[in-house]
């Protein structure tokens, strides 16, 4: 009887494809943020808005995922550069092999954003690691304010947390503090929006965002390339 | 949640392992380390191992699960402790920032293999 130590990593395998993605995205100065959020938070009607806003100046791709139909893609295609739909099938969440793959197929060069819009699940996607620059969580009036803490590892991992159908609040029972204070106790660092892709409202913020994070890519790579 | 995907990756790396040990017929226990932020529900992953084992040299094998408490490190103030998963708190003893990186916790780890060479061997 032999007791062999190994230590190795059983996750390793995503983690390795989704370094290989967030270099080859960095390279490319092509800021990826991976959207995640319950079914129907509205990620798809943020990004219809959101590329309009960008326009040709400010090129965005998009990768959807969802397990069947391609709806969302085809929503989001005559507005973005670039668009990929990922059919999962029964899969719950994305995966950097999958990312890897539609990577494949994009022209990175003439993009300025790649917008991820991750399987609507607010549990399975916070666990696999994409390739992404940037973690986005949402979440919609109509959900509910206890949801920030019922999904924390979502919150507690995001870079930036979302509040959408804000014109909403008025309307529904939505506490809007008890999301303060649980992000409060869960993350501090993730900037917290809140945006009426209806209205308008927030969303100079969040493209202003955007921006940012795209100019700080560029700032960790050092002399202009 | 994905217990199942987890289950047939500690397997893979345990056949690996196996294989270096020369005579090995069977594995009788792995021995894994799951991290708290994982979330992994050890009956699932049990019964999920003991499904996807069948057939493979580790079918039968005690799956040894051992926890890997979540610890971190606040990015503001630089003081490291260990955030209270149960309550999502994560925010800092020293400072009160929720503003961490995560140092262990997240990890689900295959720590070792036990091994059996055949009847006769050494």
């Amino acid at each position: 009887m032999t007791r062999i130590h190994v230590v190795e990593n059983v996750l390793k395998a995503n983690d390795t494809a989704a370094e290989a993605n967030r270099e080859r995205l960095s390279h490319a100065r092509l800021l990826a943020l991976n959207l995640m959020s319950a079914p129907g938070s509205g990620k798809t009607t943020l990004l219809e808005k959101t590329l309009t806003r960008l326009g040709p100046a400010h090129p965005g791709g998009v990768l959807v995922g969802d397990l069947q139909t391609s709806r969302d893609a085809e929503r989001l295609a005559g507005l973005a550069a670039h668009t990929t739909q990922i059919n999962t099938g029964t899969g719950c969440h994305l995966s950097a092999s999958q990312v890897a793959a539609a990577l494949a197929n994009l022209d990175m060069d003439r993009l300025a954003f790649l917008f991820i819009e991750n399987v609507g699940n607010m549990v399975c996607p916070a666990a696999f690691d994409l390739g992404e620059h940037r973690k986005v969580a949402l979440l919609s009036v109509p959900e509910g304010d206890d949801k920030v803490a019922k999904y924390f590892t979502l919150f507690q991992q995001a870079d930036l947390v979302v509040l959408t159908k804000v014109d909403l609040l008025g309307i529904l029972d939505f506490d809007l503090q008890r999301v303060r204070d649980d992000l409060a106790r869960l993350n501090t660092r993730a900037p917290f929006l809140q945006i009426s892709a209806k209205t308008g409202e927030g969303l100079d913020a969040w493209i202003d965002w955007l921006h940012q994070q795209r100019a700080a890519l560029s700032d960790t790579r050092g002399p202009a390339s | 949640m994905h217990e199942a995907a987890i289950a047939e990756g500690i397997l893979e790396q345990a056949l690996i392992a196996a294989r270096g040990a020369a005579g090995t017929v069977r594995i009788s226990e792995v021995e894994v380390e799951l991290g708290d932020l994982q979330g992994v529900v050890a009956e699932a992953l049990e019964l999920a191992f003991r499904i996807c084992a069948e057939g493979t040299p580790a079918e039968g094998a005690t799956l040894q699960l051992r926890q890997q408490p979540a610890w971190a490190r606040c990015r503001l103030c630089s003081r490291e402790f260990a955030p209270d998963v149960s309550q999502y708190n994560f925010s800092c003893p020293n400072c009160q920032a929720a503003d961490v990186l995560i140092l262990r916790g997240r990890d689900i780890i295959l720590c070792s293999v036990v091994c059996e060479a055949s009847e006769g061997d050494r």
